[in-house]
């Protein structure tokens, strides 16, 4: 298990490495001239090359590569092409927002997905199951953020039961929840889709094996043999798509946050591209691709915990 | 065993609805916008954001354009971006990762660190960054959502290649002499087209859905020429007003993607070792791969 951990840890940097290095060359031999694009077109030559000199851009990319390693190891993400801020403390502010959306969305997922693919697969070939496949094909077919403007226009412009956009003003708990509470739900709703469907092709996979008969043989209660002995083994394609669409959830947390007018990373990337705030879009590249690792790390480990087959390999 | 193919896919009720949907609304995107008597570009100021009624059956947007008239037009970038971008991904990633697999030693260790560390990026943000790179537009955005997909097609072509290369059937052609690009025509890639051609129809469904995000950010099809992603975008900004504006365009979106999704799960029950019955031919790779994949060899 620990040897397992160790070697999972190790081939972190290398990767870490490799995809700074792909987001520096995409993002610097793609963005072209970022001096002209701030500028304008209408800028001097001389404006134009003492912008370039600012930012270092007149350097040999190499060097500008070297020189962008050694800021990244001092925690530097650079500034701001536009507002000069350093992009670590916007990224500081926005990430909040968006974890605790992205967070709020896998727990729902979670919560509602799971018993619900259990009780599609027990009733398989039942009403239930044929709602609840279609209401899972629907989920995963409808794009998240169209799906925000559904619950938007219900939800908040009709009934009025929740606030139409952005986020708490007060430092009140129940404030902060009652408006995160659809964009939550926009997430979740999506995240619970993709598990049902998916907990409810695990159990059906277990549910004709051997050691389930063997459970209600010996006068097991029906919940005890669907909980203990189907799910426990059903739950590692659970884990792993889990794992999947948490950072597909992830990548469309800013649509929603769009959306709903929330001051997450969304905004940072909409700014960027509006703006051609290149250093901003790479860094928030970087937060995604680190957000992926550490989803697949506790992943792979949280295999390791719940089948010992593999923490013993 | 294409027409077996055909007869299986036909025969499933779900598959047979996402046909019927999808024909249609290809359809429709070709000829629609002859077949709409509205102009998706006539501006009408006196009737603007008008609701839907029997001459706007979808109402109209903020400049008084026919909003269905636009939904029509706007699938057509839909379509043509999530075909082309696979066709891309396609042509470019399935040859890596055969030739990876089939090679094996370092070629096939470089390729599989590479893709891995591509796939760090979710799709949708690599397919943003590409596409803030290179800039909007139907072309721009078609190459950056295949760029965006190639590394799941090389891993998805290198997997069931690796079980393939060690057949007695490959054997025996590379004993007989055949060249490498030989083998590979007539021994492997008919043996994976068919897996290959189920997920990437399952995926022309996220490739329309990334389309639609990357327009919604400002990165697809630029207006005045719809497309579903921007016309929900220009909805959201009157959602109190005229909430059809984007409910409509939304909605399209949804049904062609589960339509796809629908053909792309009744052509999977074809490839699916445990559904064998009822397919028309035995999976023994893919039998095989989805073993390797379930103890974590792939």
């Amino acid at each position: 298990m620990w040897k397992h951990l160790l070697r999972r840890l190790l081939l972190i940097p290398p990767t870490v490495l490799c995809v700074v290095t792909i987001v520096f060359f995409l993002i610097h031999m793609g963005v072209g001239n970022p001096a002209q694009a701030i500028l304008g077109t209408y800028a001097s030559a001389e404006s134009l090359e003492a912008f370039r000199a600012e930012l270092g851009l007149d350097k040999p990319l190499i060097v500008q590569y070297g020189e962008y390693l050694s800021h990244l190891a001092h925690g530097d993400l650079g500034r701001s092409l536009i507002t000069s801020h350093p992009v670590a403390e916007q990224l500081r502010s926005a990430l909040p927002y968006s974890l605790e959306l992205t967070i709020a969305g896998i727990l729902l997922g979670l919560v509602l997905g799971i018993p619900l693919g259990i009780l599609m697969s027990v009733r398989q070939n039942t009403w239930i199951d044929s709602v609840g496949r279609i209401m899972s094909l629907v989920g995963i077919s409808m794009p998240a953020f169209f799906l925000g403007v559904v619950l938007l226009i219900i939800f908040a412009v009709k009934l009025d039961w929740f606030p139409v956009g952005g986020v708490a003003s007060s430092e009140s708990i129940v404030d902060r929840i009652h408006h995160l509470v659809l964009p939550a739900v926009t997430l979740g709703l999506v995240m619970t889709s993709y598990i049902a469907r998916t907990t409810r092709s695990a159990v059906l996979n277990v549910l004709g094996e051997d050691y389930l008969r063997t459970a209600r043989a010996k006068g097991q209660i029906e919940r005890r043999v669907l909980l203990h002995h189907a799910l426990h083994n059903a739950l590692i394609p659970v884990i792993t798509v889990t794992g999947m669409y948490a950072t597909i959830l992830l990548a469309v947390s800013p649509l929603v946050e769009i959306v709903f007018g929330r001051p997450g990373l969304g905004r940072l990337i909409l700014g960027s591209i509006k703006q051609s705030d290149y250093i901003v879009l790479q860094s928030v590249m970087l937060v995604y691709a680190a957000m992926v690792i550490v989803v697949n790390l506790l992943v792979d480990l949280s295999y390791s915990l719940i089948d010992p087959r593999i923490r013993f390999q | 065993m294409t027409r077996q193919w055909v007869r299986h896919l036909r025969g499933t009720p779900a598959t047979r609805w996402g046909i019927v949907i999808l024909v249609l609304m290809a359809l429709l995107a070709v000829i629609g916008p002859c077949v709409v008597p509205q102009n998706p570009y006539q501006q009408d100021i006196l009737h603007r954001l008008a609701s839907p009624s029997l001459q706007h059956i979808l109402g109209t947007d903020q400049y008084g354009r026919d909003v269905l008239a636009r939904v029509v037009l706007g699938t057509r970038p839909s379509l043509e971006i999530a075909l082309f971008s696979m066709l891309f991904s396609m042509a470019i990633g399935v040859p890596i990762g055969i030739l990876a697999a089939y090679r094996g030693g370092w070629v096939d260790t470089l390729v599989l660190r590479f893709v891995d560390v591509m796939m760090s990026f979710p799709t949708l943000v690599l397919g943003v960054a590409i596409a803030a790179v290179l800039g909007a537009g139907l072309d721009k955005v078609t190459l950056a959502i295949g760029i965006a997909f190639v590394p799941r097609f090389i891993r998805l072509a290198r997997a069931p290649v690796l079980v393939i290369r060690e057949s007695v059937y490959v054997e025996a052609a590379r004993a007989l002499g055949m060249s490498t690009f030989r083998v590979l025509w007539r021994h492997i890639l008919p043996n994976v087209v068919g897996e290959i051609l189920v997920v990437a129809t399952l995926w022309m469904a996220t490739a329309i859905r990334v389309e639609a995000s990357l327009a919604f950010l400002g990165l697809g099809v630029q207006p005045p020429y719809p497309s579903l992603g921007n016309m929900i975008r220009e909805g959201v900004d009157r959602l109190t007003l005229a909430p059809w504006l984007a409910l409509a365009p939304g909605i399209a979106i949804l049904l062609l993607v589960i339509a796809i999704n629908l053909i792309g799960d009744g052509m999977r029950d074809l490839f699916d070792p445990r559904t064998q019955s009822r397919r028309p031919f035995a999976p023994s790779v893919g039998k095989r791969v989805a073993g390797l994949r379930s103890r974590g060899r792939l």
